[in-house]
């Protein structure tokens, strides 16, 4: 009798749990979705690219405030993968110029150690994460085209970036991308370290004879998708 | 209901006599005209097949996206309605692959079997008062069997591809499929003993238009019937729960693995001609099938009489036929994102120890019944109006306890689909 | 392996060995097991590791202490912020450095915030692996607001790289505690529906209980920890046995598996454990947010170049969501350890499956090691 008893609660249960089961799966056919549309700038539910939503703290592509960046190589140091790369040079007046400033975000793992260390705020994460490109070795990102006197930082004087956030990057991706005719094959190839080499406070390896074109550079379509 | 000793019209016969009529040829031509009738109409429902498996598709993700609190498909097309297009296309130009090791010839033939087996079903099921492809007078049992081809295409697919896994697949689905006949082909004598008659058409007729005069409201053992019906046809799917034959979390893909491009869309052909046969079925033997809910009382008043060939009565027939089935095609693709799947033993008990026993249950207890109802007229209507307002309760319970489950979730009413 | 598989295989009987893996649906990254199968019937598996090896430890040698940091995000992926919390652990036992109290109570919220994402996609790809679809997607769905809360508080959605050496990163923002909790409040509602509509399903507890079941002895005597250990009826929490941070402030109680629709200790306990898991996490949260005080995120006077005395060791664990997750660290009195080693909690898990897959079917496989709750490189770092 009591196998008897099991048998039928047994099959009560099933049928109760199932119902159960889908009377929750029935009530999101009244229930919103909360996929986000992501390509289109006007997609439901943002109603704007989605990088304006992002919050202030979100780590995407590095970016370098020029204008404020002192040249203390800091970042550089920090920085455990050796994804950054700066170059100094004195020119005949003994100036020192920034000659090169240059992030990898092909090997950039976005964890944001350098934008703590940075003392004036001038290398900084901006919100654009959607970088692909027609060649990896324009991932490197060249913030410097000519050379720039680095910033003096003054004493009591709080250095803040004036250019908006991924302003910067979205130009040096624009400028990077598709493979320009202007660019000659060499410049573009060259990688920033050749030497793989683990951070901590290690000098960084010195920059390697200028990489061979792999192939004809193909002209490519694809958008910063900035 | 028909007069004994006459079969009603079918699509092949129509044809047939239409042709015969209008070109005025005489007896000698009777094969050939037969073959092309005949030919029609399968060119006929094999694209009502290819028009129905397409556009499910894209149904089934829309609906499956919904209940996952996601969109769906909405790139190709309005909504994304061209999607199963696409698809489909993609499929037709993807290198057609049969492995090395494979046993090609039944590598190359099973698919036809499993999708021959699908669509011979097609010949039986009625869509309107005259469309059927041929109104046989063993219509249930010709399904039946015809339908337990697929077994063999998938053992065979499983085998020639010479994967462990396909084999596994393949060895479930033989399982799954030949123990699942079994309450099946039971629950479905249920219908057969209420309205005397094996032709699906004869059962159709012998059913009333109304809810109440369907089969499964005939008693709480034709009610019982209907669901033992729909779990067997479920597991002879490979539909979920029971989807074990192809379980991509545990066989990768099960008996299909190896297949693509054309070879592979004939698989998932033949399960979405499956998903149709499934609810088709359940609708002409439990629900009434065409019958246009309040037609005949309509016409009767206004002194005429409705005739088979009818079109417009056709057309109505289809729409509400499709309606039925295209609810009932709902339903599964809704257990099929609510449930987990069973086990292969499980799939075994549930059917040995619970389908079966329950379907013969069903079986003798209907036929009991009958007899019962002969002696006392009054338990006919008394069963009838109970089951019917049981099917309600559960109907509208399960709406409001859907409401509810809403409002624990503190969200608002959405109802807009088309985003 | 292979061979050996191969070797004991008894052909006569029909049985065939059987690569499930590398690439396998529910192997939860790239794991390959070996089975040693009739027909559906496993003899054993044999789980093969090492696809997914990074040489986490090896590149610890080589790098300062403060930029090894990032690199203990992908211990595991799933639950960064406990492999952060545990290395930063090991060595500020290892230099000496005392943490301010908002930052302990910072990490916690972190740590709970994390154990309700990371058990999220425990339940939820255990029930996929089961066939059903859809409440994996509505876990996935509330862990996509918790990413959003990462978002917010950290920067990042799945390698947080939050915690510091003496501290955190950041400080809450502006009226992120009301958002938790809104979010927490609607949660515990949601844990219903996820059990009305899965947990309490027949077909889903027939698959589960019974299956795999580990006893409390075997539990204890194969190193396993975390939640599956306790859903063996072993109350075992680091957070309470070896409490670090201020977990001993907070009350909350250690979920252990009772058992209650099959035996103790199998893969239905385990899954449910997890369940009640992330209700005590939301109680945790919730006394977090009442809780913290102001003050610093992080210890003053931390060393850029950190350099603990010569020939110290240490090893620091934290409850993580797959168990312990311990640090050893050895110092030579450089900026960067002579020796790291990683304990976790899933490569202690996968032991357990060859012994325990001996008589499962193969689909009893998949909900065993998806019970198990294992993640790839966290087996295999």
């Amino acid at each position: 009798m009591k196998a008897v008893r099991e048998y039928f609660v047994d099959l009560w249960r099933t049928v109760y749990s199932i119902w159960e089961g889908m009377s929750v799966t029935l009530s999101y056919f009244e229930r919103r979705p909360t996929t986000i549309q992501y390509p289109e700038p006007g997609g439901m539910p943002l109603g704007k690219p989605l990088e304006e939503t992002l919050p202030e703290r979100f780590r995407g592509i590095l970016e370098i405030d020029l204008d404020i960046c002192s040249g203390c190589l800091t970042c550089s140091r920090t920085c455990p993968i050796d994804c950054i790369a700066v170059e100094m040079a004195k020119d005949a007046e003994g100036q020192r110029f920034l000659t090169r400033f240059d992030v990898d975000i092909s090997k950039c793992m976005f964890c944001g150690l350098c934008v703590e260390e940075c003392k004036t705020g001038a290398l900084r994460h901006s919100p654009i994460f959607a970088a692909a490109m027609a060649d990896p070795y324009n991932l490197v990102l060249r913030y410097i085209t000519t050379p720039v006197k680095p910033y003096k930082q003054v004493k009591g004087v709080e250095s803040k970036s004036e250019k908006p956030r991924g302003s910067i990057a979205r130009e040096v991706l624009a400028r990077w991308d598709s493979c320009r005719d202007d660019v000659s094959p060499d410049a573009r190839h060259r990688p920033v370290l050749p030497s793989w080499s683990f951070g901590g406070d290690r000098a960084p390896a010195p920059a390697g004879e200028a990489r061979a074109p792999a192939a004809v550079p193909e002209i490519g379509k694809e958008g910063s998708d900035a | 209901m028909m007069p004994e000793g006459m079969t009603s019209p079918d699509l092949v016969g129509l044809i047939e006599r239409w042709v015969v009529s209008t070109l005025g040829l005489s007896g000698n031509w009777a094969p050939v005209v037969l073959l092309g009738a005949a030919g029609a109409v399968a060119a006929i429902m094999l694209t009502f097949v290819a028009v129905f498996a397409g556009p499910v598709t894209w149904v089934e993700r829309r609906v499956a996206g919904r209940l996952q609190s996601r969109i769906g498909p909405n790139r190709v097309g309005p909504q994304g309605i061209l999607q199963w297009l696409a698809d489909g296309i993609k499929n037709l130009l993807k290198e057609d692959l049969i492995p090395e090791a494979a046993d090609s010839l039944l590598f190359r033939l099973a698919p036809y079997l499993v999708f021959g087996g699908m669509f011979g079903a097609f010949v039986v099921l009625p869509f309107s008062a005259v469309g059927i492809a041929a109104d046989l007078d063993i219509g249930i049992v010709y399904v039946l069997a015809i339908t337990s081809i697929v077994v063999v295409g998938l053992i065979m697919s499983g085998w020639a591809s010479n994967n462990k896994w396909s084999l596994l697949g393949g060895m479930r689905a033989a399982a799954q499929i030949v123990s699942y006949e079994v309450p099946t082909a039971l629950a479905l004598l249920v219908p057969v003993i209420i309205s005397g008659s094996l032709s699906t058409q004869g059962i159709i007729r012998a059913q009333g238009a109304w809810p109440w005069e369907w089969n499964i409201a005939h008693s709480p053992l034709a009610f019982a019937a209907f669901f033992l019906y729909f779990v067997g046809a479920l597991a002879e799917g490979n539909r979920t729960p029971f989807d074990i034959p192809e379980a991509e979390s545990e066989l990768v893909s099960g008996y299909n693995t190896e297949y693509s491009g054309f070879r592979f869309l004939a698989f998932a052909f033949a399960e979405w001609a499956n998903l149709w046969i499934m609810s088709a079925v359940a609708t002409t033997l439990f629900l009434g099938g065409w019958h246009v809910p309040g037609l005949e009382e309509i016409v009767g008043a206004m002194g005429a009489k409705v005739a088979d060939t009818s079109v417009l009565y056709n057309l109505a027939g289809l729409v509400v036929f499709t309606a039925k089935s295209s609810l009932l095609v709902l339903m599964v693709i809704q257990v099929r994102w609510t449930l987990p799947r069973l086990r292969v033993d499980q799939l075994m008990s549930v059917s040995w120890k619970y389908l079966v026993p329950l379907s013969f249950v069903a079986l003798v207890g209907t036929a009991a019944w009958m007899l019962a109802v002969v002696e006392v007229p009054a338990l006919d209507v008394v069963a009838r109006g109970l089951t019917f307002v049981a099917f309600a309760f559960l109907t509208v319970s399960g709406f409001l306890r859907a409401r509810q489950n809403r409002i624990l979730a503190s969200e608002k009413r959405d109802w807009k689909w088309f985003i | 392996m292979e061979r050996i598989v191969l070797r004991q295989l008894d052909r006569n009987q029909g049985e065939m060995l059987l690569n499930m893996g590398p690439h396998h649906p529910s192997t939860h990254g790239v794991i390959n097991f070996l089975l040693q199968a009739d027909g559906e019937i496993i003899k054993q598996a044999i789980p093969e590791v090492g696809y997914l090896h990074r040489g986490m430890e090896k590149i610890a040698e080589q790098t300062a202490y403060h930029g090894y940091m990032p690199y203990t995000d992908r211990v595991d992926y799933l639950a960064a912020i406990f492999a952060n919390h545990g290395y930063a652990l090991a060595v500020e036992r290892l230099a000496g450095i005392e943490v301010p109290p908002r930052a302990e109570y910072l990490r916690v919220i972190a740590s709970e915030l994390n154990r309700i994402a990371s058990h999220l996609i425990a339940v939820g790809s255990m029930v996929m692996d089961l066939g059903a679809f859809t409440p994996f997607l509505l876990g996935i769905r509330e862990r996509e607001k918790l990413n959003d809360f990462f978002e917010e508080l950290v920067g990042s959605r799945l390698t947080y790289n939050y915690v510091r050496i003496g501290g955190v990163a950041h400080d809450l923002t502006p009226g992120f505690a009301e958002r938790v909790l809104g979010f927490l409040d609607r949660f515990i509602p949601f844990l219903e529906e996820y059990d009305r509509l899965i947990s309490y399903n027949e077909i889903f507890v027939g698959r589960l209980a019974n299956i795999g079941v580990i006893d409390a002895g075997e539990a204890t005597a194969w190193g396993l920890s975390g939640p599956n250990i306790r859903s063996s009826g072993v109350s075992w929490d680091l957070r309470r046995d070896d409490p670090y941070s201020v977990y001993p402030d907070l009350e909350f109680d250690v979920v252990v598996g009772k058992g209650w629709r099959g035996v103790l200790g199998d893969c239905y306990d385990r899954y449910y454990a997890r369940i009640d898991e992330m209700r005590q996490s939301v109680r945790i949260l919730r006394q977090a947010f009442a809780r913290i005080p102001e003050g610093d995120i992080v210890a003053p006077k931390v060393p850029r170049k950190l350099k603990p005395p010569a020939g110290a060791s240490c090893y620091a664990a934290v409850e993580s969501a797959r168990g312990e997750l311990g640090y050893w660290v050895a110092s030579d009195g450089t900026d960067r350890p002579t020796r790291l080693k990683i304990r976790t909690g899933s490569f202690t898990a996968m032991e357990i499956i060859k012994t325990k897959s001996r008589g499962l079917m193969i689909a009893d496989l998949v909900a065993l090691i998806s019970s198990l709750d294992v993640v790839a490189p966290e087996i295999d770092r």
